[in-house]
């Protein structure tokens, strides 16, 4: 009895440091946003706290009547949806190639398609905004050569959108093709063998064998990625501040600017929590979707 | 069968200069005098070699003080951080304790919650204890993390009790426990993890630009964002602050690379 | 007068006047010349909608829509590039940037430019800017009251002012420093000194920033763009910024009912 109580009291040692640091600078943060939503704490409120007021679930009702806010969900959602499945499918390519048993070098390929993944997005959204001018752009220069006209990427309010997809599947690929080929290299090889008996050809193969055995890794790497990608930030902060037209304007931008820059902290913590809500609710349903497939 | 080879390596030359090019020409207009990078064609290689934009950044606007703040905020987080969250581990993976699954799954589960959420808090929180503005604010919020310590037990996982259980038998107090036999078994996944947390310390944007406020506290990403501003029309030195920025993490990444992947393999494996 | 510089320069792509559309200044100065009160009931309503106000904004709104001025911004990285290279011809800014453009406007140049104070609308110039700059305050709570004085008034001296017009040509706030040869001499800046006179503030209250800054910004480029017309974006600027002064109305209230 003695000894498991020591025991139990050590256990407790080692995970009081990292507990209470989550418990006080997660935890707590989170619940206080919560109650923070339902205030107007504003700049005037932070020099006098007497100035706060509590506002019910104003906050949320101001959303909904929100153009701006809806711009920006819609944003958010059209980078999610266009920028997810593209970078899982240009992720899904490369692992299949590097996977083939055909491929050379495949170390170096590797290195070199993760390289983008490491880096500093805030530096490599500062390098993509110069490939995208309109005059010197690297972009628009080869554009040029195969005789197409050139695109002002980042000016214009129907290609500003595209121009961020664009970059973040560049950037991003590597990470899920490294998770696809560790799934493509679980795969049994009698499996292949049996569907190459049964006379099926490459595409069949990929259809039968390769993608319904990869369905758990697919799950996985999509719920991170659309997490991921609904905290879209640096990008339009960097390249766009969230224009033109406010058509980069992106949830957490949004949040960023009403808390951070204007000091509306009931606002922007009610944004924080619809942000929450979206992402839980898109775990929850590709979950349920994969069980039922 | 030839032909198919051949496609395919003409299919992954391709793709990896595209996935290059960026790179290419940030490094080449860092080389360049003002004004040179701005111009139709784009040039791939300096026409005239110079250092003349790292001078600048380095000596005229201080970003060596940056990335000093940005090298020792990395360094610290991923310093404490492995410390903290390899005792939350050793507890998890290692003792039967009350409510041990209870307060594991609590912690996994609320992995979805995004941090921006705790960010005004938190903001308010440090304000509040005069911190604002002080390596502190970064180095705080990032004592621990759940992330770090799944991916600690997930490795300890494989670690036999028996070891443990004989450690005990011969009289070694649980700290020696730890320190002797359970540290040096996980080395691996504590390098993965220090390598992690050392790359998202140093890439990390929102956060520091929230709580860092002015030139001397910056880290490299929003001493950059912040140049930005002003430098518009200046690729030249741009494209050297990003070379600056991205450099030592290509570094770290290219010496530890093994230990990043297999690190993103064992984070992905479902529960 | 931009129409006829429009014409000398048909061909190519140029434009008279650089009216960044995310820059809410020359809106408010010009809104400031028509007489109109930015804000109204001790700035707690917006009075954008406001005749005044209209006149001023359709007035530069339609810059763009004649393609006096360009709606991007990615095209003018350089402004001071464009300008030499006479993409652009005029632009409304500061002191601040006169060091900048003498860089640029070298050789044949040099001579070719020169600052002006700004036009008003009945054509006597100069018409009202905007007072900018900052101010040097001083905390109740400072613990230094003596030593901060003592800085305050340091800055305020002739020569640290002209010193700081050296490093980044700051104006001068002290009169005294303007009888300095240093800024009689530079032609440039003698625009300036005459606009100087002519000038009036902003509301100064907290949420002004946000005001300026988020949603005149946001609804020039609306209008500019032609996404919506100059009543329906005044209308909703007005809207945007009653919704942000209403804490401030309540505020206020507070306070009478305080002293009652």
């Amino acid at each position: 009895m003695v000894r498991l109580f020591t025991r139990d009291s050590a256990a407790f040692v080692f995970l009081a440091p990292a507990l209470s640091a989550i418990f006080v600078f997660f935890f707590i943060p989170v619940f206080a946003s919560f109650l923070i939503g339902f205030t107007d704490l504003d700049i005037y409120a932070l020099g006098d706290l007497s100035k706060v007021r509590f506002v019910g679930i104003e906050n949320y009702a101001r959303l909904l009547k929100d153009p701006l806010f809806w711009q920006a969900l819609f944003n958010t959602f059209y980078f999610v949806i266009v920028a997810a499945p593209l970078s899982i499918a240009v992720s899904l390519g490369a692992a299949l190639a590097l996977n083939s048993k055909l491929a050379m070098f495949k170390p170096i390929f590797r290195l070199t398609f993760f390289m983008p993944v490491v880096t500093t997005l805030v530096a490599i959204a500062i390098v993509w905004r110069f490939i995208y001018h309109p005059n010197f752009g690297v972009i628009n220069y080869f554009l040029g050569l195969i005789g197409l006209h050139p695109i002002d990427w980042l000016g214009d309010p129907n290609w500003a959108m595209p121009a961020i997809i664009l970059m973040a599947v560049w950037k991003n690929f590597g990470y899920n093709m490294i998770i696809f080929i560790a799934g493509l290299q679980s795969i049994p090889e009698y499996l292949y063998e049996a569907a190459v008996i049964e006379g099926a050809n490459g595409w069949q193969q990929f259809k039968s064998v390769t993608l319904p055995m990869l369905a758990p890794t697919t799950l996985f790497v999509s719920i991170i990625t659309m997490i991921g990608f609904f905290q879209l930030f640096a990008e339009p902060y960097i390249m766009t501040q969230g224009g033109p037209l406010n058509k980069t304007l992106s949830i957490v931008l949004y949040m960023y600017n009403e808390g951070f820059r204007w000091w509306n902290m009931g606002y922007s913590a009610a944004i924080a929590f619809v942000l929450f809500f979206i992402i839980f609710t898109g775990t929850i349903v590709q979950l349920k979707l994969q069980n039922k497939g | 069968m030839y032909t198919k080879k051949t496609f395919l390596h003409i299919l992954l030359f391709i793709s990896a200069i595209l996935t290059l090019a960026p790179f290419v020409w940030m490094l080449s207009a860092s080389f360049m005098y003002d004004g040179h990078a701005s111009v139709y064609p784009p040039r791939f290689i300096p026409d005239q070699f110079t250092l003349i934009q790292y001078k600048n950044l380095l000596a005229r606007l201080n970003l060596a003080r940056n990335f000093f703040n940005s090298l020792f905020l990395a360094l610290s987080v991923s310093l404490i951080s492995l410390l903290f969250n390899s005792m939350a581990a050793f507890a998890f993976a290692k003792y039967r304790f009350k409510w041990k699954d209870k307060i594991f799954n609590t912690l996994l589960a609320s992995m979805i919650i995004p941090a921006q959420i705790t960010m005004l808090p938190l903001f308010l929180m440090l304000r509040y204890m005069g911190l604002v503005n002080t390596y502190f604010a970064i180095i705080i919020p990032g004592m621990a993390n759940i992330f770090g310590i799944f991916l600690i037990r997930q490795y300890a996982q494989s670690i036999p009790d028996s070891l443990i259980e004989a450690a005990r038998i011969d009289g070694a107090s649980e700290f020696q426990i730890f320190k002797e036999i359970f540290l040096p078994l996980i080395v691996p996944i504590l390098v993965t993890l220090a390598l992690f947390t050392f790359l998202g310390t140093w890439n990390d944007f929102l956060w520091p630009l929230i709580v860092l406020n002015n030139d001397s506290m910056y880290t490299l990403p929003v001493a950059l964002a912040n140049l930005m501003g002003e430098h518009t029309k200046d690729p030249e030195l741009m494209m050297a602050g990003s070379v600056i920025t991205i450099l030592p993490v290509v570094f770290v990444f290219l010496f530890l690379q093994r230990y990043y992947i297999s690190g993103i393999m064992l984070g992905s494996i479902k529960e | 007068m931009s129409r006829k510089i429009r014409r000398q320069y048909a061909q190519g792509e140029c434009y008279p006047l650089y009216l960044p559309i995310n820059e809410w200044a020359p809106f408010i100065i010009f809104g400031l010349q028509t007489g109109s009160e930015l804000l109204k009931d001790n700035n707690t309503y917006g009075n954008f909608s406001s005749p005044a106000f209209k006149k001023a904004f359709a007035f530069l709104i339609d810059f763009y829509h004649q393609g006096l001025a360009p709606t991007g911004l990615t095209q003018v990285t350089n402004i001071y590039k464009a300008f030499s290279q006479g993409y652009i011809a005029m632009y409304i800014s500061g002191p601040w940037n006169v060091p900048e453009f003498k860089k640029w406007m070298k050789g044949d140049l040099a001579d070719q430019w020169m600052t002006a104070v700004l036009p008003s609308p009945d054509g006597e110039t100069p018409g009202y800017s905007i007072a900018g700059g900052s101010s040097l305050v001083m905390n109740r709570y400072s613990k230094h009251k003596k030593e901060a004085w003592k800085f305050i008034e340091y800055l305020s001296t002739v020569s640290s002012q002209l010193t700081l017009f050296k490093l980044q040509s700051d104006l001068p706030a002290v009169k005294d420093a303007w009888n300095d040869t240093l800024l009689l001499k530079d032609p440039y800046m003698k625009a300036f000194y005459n606009q100087f006179r002519y000038v009036k503030s902003l509301p100064k209250i907290p949420e002004w920033e946000q005001i300026a800054f988020s949603k005149v910004q946001q609804y020039v480029e609306y209008a500019a763009r032609g996404k919506m017309t100059v009543d329906e974006a005044l209308k909703k600027l007005d809207e945007d910024v009653n919704k942000i002064l209403e804490k401030r109305r309540w505020l206020l209230k507070q306070k009478v009912h305080g002293k009652d």
